[in-house]
C-alpha cells in the first residue's frame, strides 16, 4: 500500500511529457539490474564460478540462458557480473563527480587564467578518444577492478567539468546573484548556497548521461582483458569467453551478456534523455 | 583581418598547444604515475639488469623534466624509438604499417554512420510528430547503447556463420593483398586495376564498417531531425513553398542549411570513431592501430604503446583542425 502511495507520488511528480515515459523505463531497467546486483546470491540458480550441468549446452529449462565452455551457467553468471560492471561505474561515476564539479564551479565562478588553463586541459582531454585514455590508464596501472574505476574516472572529469562550468557562467550573470553580491554574501556562499542547487537538474542529466557511456567504456575495458580475469564474471569479459565458440554457432555465449550492457546503458541514457526534456521540453513542432 | 586565410592561419597555429596539452597528458599518464612503467610492464620477474638496461635505453633514468625534453623532440622529429619485441623494428614504421587499417575502416564507418543519420534523421523530420518520428527517436537512443563488440559478433553469427555469406574476420583473404601503394586496400586495388582483391576487401569490409556505422548513427539522426525541423519552420522555407517551387528542391535546401550543425557533430563524433574502431578492429582481428595497441600492451612493449598512444594525441588534433576548416568554409560567419 505504502510502495504503491510512493510510487504514484513520484509518477505525478514527473510532469507528463513524452520524457515522463522514458523516465519510467530507465528507471525500470536500472532497478531490475541493482536489484540484481544487491540479491545476487537469492536470484542465481547456480555458482557463477562452478560448472553445473554440461559444456556449450543451448539455453533450457535448467539453465534459461544455456551454460558455457565450462560448463557454467550463464544466466547465474550474468547476475554476478551485475556487482562488477555496477560497482566500477557507479564509483567512477562518483569520483569523477567529486572532482569535475568543483572544479567547473570554481573556474566558471572566478573565470581569469585559472579558468582558461583548466578550460584548455579538460578541452583536450575531452577530444581524446575516452576507451582508449581508459586503456593508456589502465595498461599503465594494471588489469584490476581498482585501476579500471581510476582509468574510468578520470575519463568523465572532462564532462562534467564543461556542463558545470557553462551552467554556472550562465547561473551566475542572473539577477538574484548580483542581489547576493550587493548584499554581501561572500564568493563561497554564492557558490554553494546559490548557484549549486541551480546545478543540480543538470548534474543529474549529466550524470545518467555519462553513466550510460562509462558503461558502455567499462564493457569495452572488460571485453579487452583490462578489468577482471577469470573466474570473476563481468558482461564485458564475457563476451570475450565466449567469442572463440562462436564461429562455431553457439550463439548463447555472446549474446545474453551483450544484452546486459546494452539493456543498462539504454536504462541509463533513457532517464538522462527523458530529464533533460521534461527540464527543456521540445518546442512544439 | 577577418578573413578566410586569417583564420585558418591562426586555427593551424592553435593546433601546437592542443597538440602540446595532450603529449604532456600522456607522458604524465606513461611515466608520472606512481611506479616506474618498466617494472609495471615489464613485471618483476626480469633480472634487475636488464630492468636497469631498458630503462636506461628508454631513458626513464634520466631526470623527469630531461626525459620530457626527450620526449617531446621525439614525436616532433618523428622519432617514437624503436619497439622492444619482434625485430625492435622504428615505432613509426609499425604504426605506418597498421595506420591504413585503421583508417580505411574509419573512414567507411563514418560514411555509414553520416548516410544512416542523414537519412533517418531526414524521415524523422518530414514526418514529425508520428510514429515514423517516434520508432526513430528510440532508433537514435538505442544505436548509440550497442555495446560494439555485441553487435558486431551478432552481425559475424548472422552473416558469416549462420548465412554464410561475408567473412567473420581481418581485413583480406591471406596471399590476396593488392601492391601496397596507399596502404588502402580498397584504393590499391581499385589503381592496380585488381579487382579480385577489391571484391575481397570490400567483403570484409562490409560488417566491420557496418557495426561502426550504426552505432554512430544515432547521435547523427537526432541533429540531423532538430536543425531540419528548425529550418523547415524558417520564412525562407516558407517563401520557397509560397513560390510554387518544387518539394524536392525545397529538401534540398533545408537539408544544406541544417548540414553545418552535423559538421561540428563529425569532429565531436571523431574521438567516438576512434574508440569505437579498437573495439571494432578487436572483434573483426582487424589489423590496425587498435589491434596494435592492444596487442603491445600484452607483451608489455612500452616503446610501442606510448608511441600508438601519441600517434592517436596527434591524430585527433589535426582532425580537429581539419573539420573547423571544413566549418569555416561552409559558414562565412565563422573568422577571428
Amino acid at each position: 500500500m505504502e510502495v504503491k502511495n510512493l510510487a504514484t507520488t513520484i509518477f505525478s511528480i514527473i510532469p507528463k511529457t513524452e520524457g515522463r515515459y522514458m523516465v519510467m523505463v530507465g528507471l525500470a531497467i536500472v532497478s531490475v539490474v541493482i536489484v540484481m546486483a544487491i540479491f545476487a546470491p537469492f536470484i542465481a540458480p547456480y555458482d557463477p564460478i562452478k560448472s553445473s550441468g554440461n559444456a556449450l549446452q543451448p539455453p533450457s529449462l535448467e539453465h534459461i540462458m544455456g551454460t558455457d565452455n565450462l560448463g557454467r551457467d550463464i544466466f547465474s553468471r550474468i547476475v554476478y557480473g551485475s556487482r562488477v560492471v555496477l560497482s566500477v561505474v557507479l564509483s567512477a561515476a562518483f569520483v569523477s563527480m567529486i572532482i569535475g564539479v568543483p572544479l567547473g564551479l570554481v573556474s566558471g565562478y572566478y573565470g581569469g587564467k585559472l579558468d582558461r588553463a583548466l578550460s584548455m586541459l579538460m578541452d583536450s582531454m575531452y577530444a581524446f578518444p575516452g576507451l582508449i585514455l581508459a586503456i593508456a590508464i589502465a595498461a599503465v596501472l594494471g588489469p584490476s577492478v581498482l585501476n579500471a574505476i581510476v582509468a574510468i574516472s578520470v575519463v568523465y572529469i572532462p564532462t562534467y567539468f564543461r556542463m558545470i562550468r557553462g551552467q554556472t557562467l550562465s547561473i551566475k550573470a542572473q539577477l538574484f546573484v548580483e542581489a547576493a553580491k550587493a548584499i554581501g554574501a561572500t564568493d563561497s556562499r554564492i557558490m554553494l548556497k546559490y548557484i549549486f542547487p541551480n546545478l543540480i537538474p543538470t548534474l543529474v542529466v549529466v550524470f545518467s548521461l555519462s553513466v550510460a557511456d562509462a558503461i558502455l567504456t567499462e564493457a569495452g575495458l572488460s571485453f579487452l582483458g583490462f578489468i577482471v580475469s577469470a573466474p570473476t564474471p563481468d558482461w564485458g569479459f564475457e563476451l570475450a569467453s565466449g567469442r572463440p565458440y562462436l564461429p562455431a554457432g553457439y550463439w548463447w555465449m555472446i549474446t545474453f551478456p551483450g544484452l546486459m550492457v546494452m539493456l543498462l546503458s539504454l536504462g541509463f541514457a533513457l532517464i538522462g534523455e527523458g530529464l533533460s526534456e521534461i527540464y527543456a521540453p521540445r518546442r512544439e513542432r | 583581418m577577418a578573413s578566410l586565410k586569417a583564420y585558418i592561419i591562426t586555427r593551424s597555429l592553435l593546433v601546437i598547444p592542443t597538440i602540446l596539452i595532450l603529449l604532456t597528458i600522456v607522458f604524465f599518464i606513461l611515466r608520472i604515475i606512481p611506479g616506474d612503467p618498466i617494472t609495471a610492464m615489464v613485471g618483476q620477474k626480469v633480472p634487475p639488469e636488464v630492468l636497469e638496461k631498458l630503462r636506461h635505453e628508454v631513458g626513464l633514468d634520466k631526470p623527469i623534466y630531461i626525459q620530457y625534453i626527450d620526449y617531446l623532440k621525439g614525436v616532433f622529429t618523428g622519432n617514437l624509438g624503436r619497439s622492444m619485441i619482434w625485430g625492435r623494428r622504428p615505432v613509426i614504421e609499425e604504426i605506418m604499417d597498421h595506420f591504413p587499417a585503421t583508417l580505411e575502416l574509419t573512414i567507411f564507418g563514418f560514411a555509414i554512420s553520416v548516410l544512416l543519420g542523414l537519412l533517418t534523421g531526414a524521415i524523422a523530420a518530414f514526418r514529425r510528430g508520428g510514429k515514423i518520428d517516434t520508432s526513430m527517436r528510440i532508433y537514435s537512443i538505442v544505436a548509440y547503447t550497442l555495446f560494439i563488440p555485441w553487435f558486431g559478433m551478432l552481425l559475424q553469427m548472422f552473416f558469416g556463420v549462420y548465412l554464410k555469406l561475408l567473412p567473420i574476420g581481418g581485413r583480406i583473404t591471406p596471399g590476396n593483398a593488392p601492391q601496397t601503394i596507399t596502404g588502402l586496400y580498397v584504393i590499391d586495388s581499385i589503381l592496380t586495376l585488381n579487382f579480385n582483391a577489391l571484391i575481397d576487401a570490400l567483403s570484409h569490409l562490409v560488417l566491420p564498417s557496418l557495426t561502426l556505422g550504426i552505432v554512430l548513427s544515432g547521435a547523427y539522426t537526432r541533429i540531423v531531425r532538430n536543425n531540419l525541423i528548425d529550418v523547415l519552420n524558417q520564412d525562407f522555407i516558407t517563401a520557397y513553398r509560397a513560390r510554387g517551387v518544387g518539394e524536392w528542391k525545397v529538401i534540398k535546401h533545408a537539408m544544406k542549411n541544417a548540414f553545418i550543425p552535423v559538421v561540428t557533430l563529425m569532429g565531436l563524433q571523431f574521438a567516438i570513431l576512434l574508440a569505437g574502431a579498437v573495439l571494432t578492429e578487436t572483434t573483426f582481428s582487424w589489423p590496425g592501430m587498435g589491434t596494435f595497441l592492444i596487442e603491445r600492451i600484452e607483451y608489455r612493449d612500452y616503446t610501442a604503446v606510448q608511441g600508438a598512444i601519441v600517434f592517436y594525441a596527434v591524430f585527433v588534433a589535426v582532425i580537429s583542425l581539419i573539420v573547423d576548416i571544413i566549418y569555416a568554409l561552409l559558414d562565412p560567419r565563422i573568422r577571428y
